[in-house]
């Protein structure tokens, strides 16, 4: 142990030995950094090291690396194993943006963390593997096997001088290269003497500015790229991320618009729950909202299909949607409870819930093969949880007031975290902002104090109801049968204007219209037009319009006047002494009849029974068809129900194209069956099957042939060769007319299908 | 940080003013120039910020920054800072390409912003109408699609500005007839806009004298005019109008109807010949071509005809007024209206008009008649395209027209319907002449001038009175029958009564309507403009009218 211990002070040989030189500080930030070896704890030093350097372990490392980090890390693994730090800063010297203070800070990270052991700079292996076969876009080294590269490598001026003297294309083509070693060309493999140089590549492969590594492949020399690169490993080193803010603006500016997008989003959700609260949507078998239901949701909130499902679904999350045991997304009990409270409080609800939902509702909204149904588990992401809380502490930490766009977030996002840039990730970041807009966590682009309430677990509903408008208490009707409520309306009188009158404008101020349809939806719910008119002369601050009130007595006047209800028997007598009789016997008193109209009476009891009931009461009733004829009962006829007459096979006239191909595979038959006589195809060798087939390719002749299938069960196949290539033969089959791929090595055998000439 | 402002504006760009506040007539001029009023009954206007009205206030001169003004000083609640950005962008897009006269290469479609050049120019459509790319920022226009270009950049939503001039044309002494009359301010401030705009179109509610803003127009320019109109009727309404105002004669002024084809230095064309097609082609359109003319005066734009846009789009060089009661086309055409004519120069709400007194106050009434129970059964049964004419022209409406006829019996009566048959029948009912479209014009001149001099007092009216007929006394109106919901005709009709009565009276405007039918709901949709309009209405029943007390008036 002891041994070991100072063998590592003078020079470890591996991560382990390296790893144990270290102080107990040091092996703590490690494991900080690289949680995922603590589970489980390794039991030494050398389990440690063995863990840390398995591939998924060191994936994981890089995956937290930010941009410097992992470009130094490829710079590293470009330079080759047991590079100095002075070779490093040599190969950076050049890149664009060249910091050494950073440079060496990262060399220091990734020591750290444990992806770089040693005095000088090893790589662990897996490290240096994540980059490629060419980290730093530099081929591999030729000069032990080549004599020119050799001679580069000696002397790099030489490779400029040679390329002075080479055409402009060539030149062309070694720009291209550059940063990108690999290319392809046709039969490359092949020595190149100077004058035999025919094209620009070719005269590159000649002075070996370029080296063929297989027979199309071409790669150029890590000697001749250094040399043109000046020794550069990487063009540029982005040091510093770019600004997540972009700008700047007045905290009050930015607190009205999220206020705003605030009682939006609170009045949305109202307006989608009480609309659900009538007519709820049924949930899909497999969970979830049907597309149709979703498309209904987005007319009624005239709002886009990610917005709509955001309002969906942070009704969801917040306990104010749920789906009951038929079947149906109901609003729940919590919803009267949220529908009575002040529209701060009710924001805070809703914000709270999308704070910590890990649901995205954007995916709803994408366009694919594949669609996902709102309120499904399909929606769920756990990564927007994270993604959402980043995006917040970024703004929360910044300048009051200071506004970002997903652009910047995005460009700021993948500097930090390079390796895992994607296309999901910048969806995912504009989608999220554009729901902080919506629920005005943010308001153009920067935290509102409200919103930054709510991430700070203060009273978030508090601070937004400082700067919302004072509820009013009125609405103003006008003779154009609308009505404007210039505020909020307290919760009740809101819930009877939303029923009464159509909601045509929304936001701040809410512009109502009387219809015909909104009045009788008044009248069906049991308001009477003096209900209604006196609500609305309570409500409104100018007197009501006579065209308003005229309105309603007209509908109330109709209202009702048609009355529809369900019974399953009538009975009609003309005799209205009889029918009062019938009304009034006990006997006939569990068929519960009622009068509806002087003489008729309905029954809920199925006819048959009303029926046996008056017969054996003693009356002698008739039934009455639907078209009210009498219905005579004769049981001792008995029939099955109907079911259709054969109609004779009528024959068509035959088209001559029909005619044509009957007999082309009449003919077909034929000649299957003429070979057939001579008994079965004969077993020949595959090269005889081969050149009988090209013979007939050539001849476009028709063949017989044996085939054998998967199973081993051999088919006879009239065919016509179409192609032969790569121990395949496509053909025309005569029998099932269409044109089929076949294995030659299962041919088994092949002849004519007809004596040559004779077509 | 709420001020008590009379304007709420709501994120789905809608402005509610509030007109009883003290500062809604400030707001009011404040906000005209970029939002159109959509409604204006009694309490609140609604307006509406839409891209072609900030086009429009952009075509005036104002930035962005007027609008965003307008809009934060007056706004009774924080307005929402996307709406503002997006005001911004919006009218940002106007004049970024501007089409004008190079001295070298002619009409040219110049840009400020390259990339917005190249987005345009990438467009399927535009690349046809333009030439050969003169430098980065500029591009030759062919000069015969100059319309069609600027059509196309507005559904591009890249709104040119059209600064390449116009051509003068033949001139010819016109001017206003000093001793008779003097413009009234509105209308001064109307001409004087249009003709620092270059073309554009004036809205005028019925009855404001858009005729004299014409004229007005053509004294400025002081070339040919060629005026076109909706029907024959309205051509000669102008014709006697023109006489009066100005220094024209009986020689100078031609008439190119059906009936007569004179090209004079100032030619009045009806729509309908303009659209006449003889064998497959439009015959009459080389009128536009027929003169050299300064100025090409379109009345009732919010009428013209299709073919007549297609060729407007072939003259852009010369100067465009066109006039109008309302912008509002039942066939959604406005953005044509806005690159063709030109955009708004001036709008002037009717109330705002009937306020200074120039046209009369009006008292609407809805009469709402019940079907007799046969005519109730037969109406169930008909046909739904019958139902329409059969619930209007219930013979029951015929006692409540004599009724009201006879309410007013100093007034000059105009009954207006749209079934022959009912005119003819409430011709005879009321022994009073009727005026069709199979009327001579002989005969209608002969009626008009009889109504106007007092000798008739009531006429029957097809709707050939629909447009642009002046009968200055009439004193009431009442419809029984019309086309369908139409917002239009109900303003026409609306304007017969509105020409200022000479002792201040208000004016009568009577609809009876059919209730539970059809009828009843057209009416609701008309009704509604009325409303919207600003005139308060009422409904009365018939039975209360023909039974009940006399309750006001």
């Amino acid at each position: 142990m002891s041994i070991s211990k100072t063998q590592a002070a003078s020079k470890p040989r591996s991560l382990a030995d390296d790893l144990r030189g270290r102080g107990d500080d040091e092996l703590c930030a490690l494991l900080d950094a690289r949680r995922d070896l603590l589970h489980p704890i390794p039991t030494d030093i050398g389990q440690l090291a063995a863990r840390a350097t398995t591939t998924p372990s060191v994936n994981a490392a890089l995956d937290s690396l930010n941009r410097i980090q992992l470009d130094v890390c490829q710079a590293i693994a470009g330079l080759g194993d047991s590079a100095s730090l002075d070779e490093l800063h040599a190969g950076l010297a050049h890149a664009e943006g060249y910091d050494a203070d950073a440079i060496n800070d990262a060399v220091e990270h990734l020591h750290l963390i444990g992806l770089l052991w040693g005095d000088g700079l090893h790589l662990v292996r897996a490290a240096a593997e994540s980059f490629g076969l060419y980290p730093c876009s530099l081929g591999p080294s030729f000069s032990d096997s080549r004599r020119l590269v050799r001679a580069y490598a000696n002397d790099p001026t030489l490779v400029t001088a040679t390329l002075s003297e080479a055409p402009e294309q060539s030149r062309e083509i070694m720009d291209q290269l550059l940063w990108n070693p690999v290319g392809t060309m046709k039969n490359a493999n092949r020595p190149i003497r100077p004058e035999d140089v025919k094209s620009p590549l070719e005269w590159l492969l000649s002075r070996e500015l370029i080296v063929a590594t297989g027979d199309t492949t071409i790669v150029v020399p890590r000697e001749v790229a250094l040399a043109l690169r000046n020794n550069c490993l990487l063009p540029f080193l982005d040091t510093k991320p770019s600004s997540a803010l972009v700008g700047n603006l007045d905290l009050v500016r930015i607190d009205q618009t999220g206020a705003h997008a605030a009682l939006d989003f609170v009045h949305l959700t109202e307006s989608l729950l009480e609309s659900w609260s009538v007519e709820p949507p049924a949930q899909l078998r497999g969970g979830g909202l049907s597309v149709r239901d979703l498309t209904a949701a987005m007319e009624l909130l005239r709002v886009n299909t990610h917005i709509t499902a955001l309002t969906i679904e942070v009704a969801f999350v917040s306990g104010l949607l749920a789906a009951d045991i038929n079947g149906d997304w109901l609003p729940t009990s919590a919803y009267d409870h949220w529908l009575n409270q002040d529209d701060a409080t009710r924001w805070a609800t809703l914000a709270q819930a999308w704070l910590g939902m890990a649901r995205a509702p954007h995916v709803v909204a994408d366009e694919g093969t594949d669609r996902i149904n709102a309120l499904s588990t399909g929606v769920e992401r756990n990564f927007v949880l994270t993604l959402r809380h980043t995006i917040l502490e970024i703004l929360k930490n910044a300048p009051l007031g200071s506004t970002t766009t997903a652009q910047a977030l995005v460009g700021y996002l993948d500097w930090h975290r390079p390796r895992r840039t994607s296309g999901v990730r910048t969806h995912s970041v504009t989608a999220l902002l554009t729901e902080s807009e919506t629920l005005g966590v943010t308001g153009a682009g920067a935290l509102t104090t409200f919103g930054r309430a709510l991430i700070d677990h203060s009273d978030a509903a508090q601070a937004l109801a400082t700067m919302l408008p004072a509820p009013v208490d009125h609405i103003i009707v006008q003779a154009d049968l609308t009505a404007l409520a210039p505020g909020r309306l307290p919760a009740s009188p809101r819930r009877t204007m939303s029923v009464l009158a159509d909601i045509e404008s929304t936001g701040v101020a809410t512009t109502y219209r009387f219809t015909e349809s909104s009045i009788r939806r008044g009248l069906d719910q049991g308001q009477s037009a003096h209900d209604i008119v006196q609500f609305l002369a309570t409500l409104s601050r100018t007197p009501l319009p006579q065209p308003l009130t005229y309105l309603i007595d007209d509908v109330a006047r109709k209202h009702g006047a048609l009355r529809v209800g369900v019974a399953s028997v009538y009975l009609r007598c003309d005799d209205e002494q009889l029918i009062s009789s019938v009304q009034v016997d006990r006997r006939l008193a569990s068929l519960r009849m009622r009068q509806i109209a002087p003489g008729i009476l309905v029954s809920a009891a199925p006819a048959d029974m009303v029926l046996d009931k008056l017969r054996s009461a003693g009356y002698a009733p008739v039934a009455e068809s639907a078209e009210g004829t009498v219905l005579l009962h004769r049981p001792d006829t008995r029939r099955t129900s109907s079911r259709t007459a054969h109609t004779p096979v009528t024959v068509s006239n035959a088209s001559p194209r029909l005619i044509a191909a009957a007999v082309k595979a009449l003919r077909a038959g034929e000649r299957a069956e003429d070979t057939k006589s001579a008994g079965e195809t004969p077993r020949i060798s595959t090269t005889d099957t081969m050149s009988l087939l090209n013979e007939a390719l050539n001849a476009q002749r028709e063949v017989w042939i044996g085939y054998a299938d998967r199973s081993g069960i051999t088919t006879e196949r009239i065919i016509e060769p179409l192609t032969i290539s790569g121990g395949f033969l496509t053909a025309f089959d005569l029998r099932s007319n269409e044109v089929k791929t076949f294995t030659i090595a299962r041919i088994t055998g092949a002849q004519y299908a007809q004596a040559e000439g004779h077509e | 940080m709420m001020t008590d402002g009379p304007l709420i504006v709501q994120s789905d760009k809608t402005l509610l003013l509030e007109i009883d506040h003290p500062l809604s007539d400030d707001c009011r001029h404040a906000i005209a120039p970029f939002a159109e009023l959509e409604r204006a009954p009694e309490h609140i206007h609604t307006y509406r910020v839409t891209p072609l009205g900030l086009w429009n206030a952009r075509a005036a001169g104002h930035d962005a920054e007027f609008v965003v003004d307008a809009l934060l000083k007056y706004s009774r609640y924080p307005v929402p800072h996307a709406l503002l950005v997006d005001i911004a962008e919006t009218m940002a897009r106007y004049g970024r390409l501007r089409l004008l006269m190079h001295p070298t290469h002619g009409l040219v479609l110049e840009s400020s912003d390259q990339t917005v050049l190249e987005e345009v120019l990438r467009s399927k459509k535009v690349q046809p109408l333009v030439g050969k790319r003169i430098d980065d920022d500029t591009v030759a226009v062919h000069p015969s699609e100059r319309g069609h270009l600027k059509q196309v950049l507005l559904k591009l939503g890249w709104p040119a500005e059209d600064l390449a001039g116009y051509v003068d044309g033949e001139a010819h002494p016109i001017a206003l007839a000093d001793d008779s009359f003097e413009l009234r301010p509105y209308q001064r401030e109307a001409a004087e806009g249009f003709w620092h705009g270059g073309s554009g179109v004036v809205v005028l509610p019925c009855g404001a004298g858009k005729t004299i803003v014409g004229a007005a127009a053509m004294a400025t320019a002081k070339a040919t005019t060629l005026i076109l109109v909706t029907n024959t009727v309205s051509a000669r309404q102008w014709k006697a109008e023109l006489l009066k105002r100005t220094t024209l004669t009986e020689e100078e002024i031609g008439e190119y109807s059906g009936a007569r084809k004179e090209i004079r230095p100032v030619t009045i064309a009806t729509y309908q010949v303009m659209t006449t097609k003889r064998q497959g082609t439009y015959a009459h359109l080389e009128l536009f071509d027929a003169r050299d003319w300064g100025l090409i005066i379109y009345d009732e734009v919010h009428l013209l005809p299709a073919p007549v846009f297609r060729f407007t789009a072939d003259i852009q060089a010369r100067r465009r007024l066109g006039l109008t009661a309302t912008l509002v086309r039942e066939d959604g055409m406005e953005g044509e209206v806005f690159s063709l004519i030109g955009p708004k120069r001036y709008d002037a709400p009717w109330k705002d008009i009937e306020a200074q007194g120039y046209i009369a106050p009006a008292d609407c009434v809805e009469v709402r008649v019940t079907l007799p129970d046969h005519e109730r059964m037969a109406y169930s049964m008909a046909e739904p395209e019958e139902r329409y004419r059969m619930a209007a022209t219930t013979s029951f409406k015929n006692r409540v027209v004599e009724k009201l006829v006879a309410r007013h019996p100093d007034d000059h009566v105009l009954v207006i319907g749209q079934y022959l048959d009912q005119l003819d029948e409430l011709s005879e009912h009321l022994q009073a002449p009727v005026i069709t479209g199979q009327t001579p014009v002989k005969e209608r001149e002969r009626l008009f001038q009889s109504f106007r001099e007092g000798e008739t007092r009531v006429l029957v009216v097809s709707k050939v009175a629909n447009f642009s007929v002046d009968l200055p006394e009439a004193g009431v109106a009442i419809q029984v029958s019309g086309t369908f919901g139409s917002r239009q005709e109900e303003a026409q009709r609306l304007g017969r009564v509105l020409r200022p009565k000479g002792d201040k009276r208000s004016a009568h405007f009577y609809t009876i309507v059919t209730r539970d039918t059809v009828d009843a709901d057209f009416a609701a949709h008309r009704q509604r403009f009325l409303a919207e309009q600003g005139y308060a209405y009422r409904i009365v029943d018939a039975d209360d009218l023909l039974y009940g007390q006399p309750t006001e008036d």
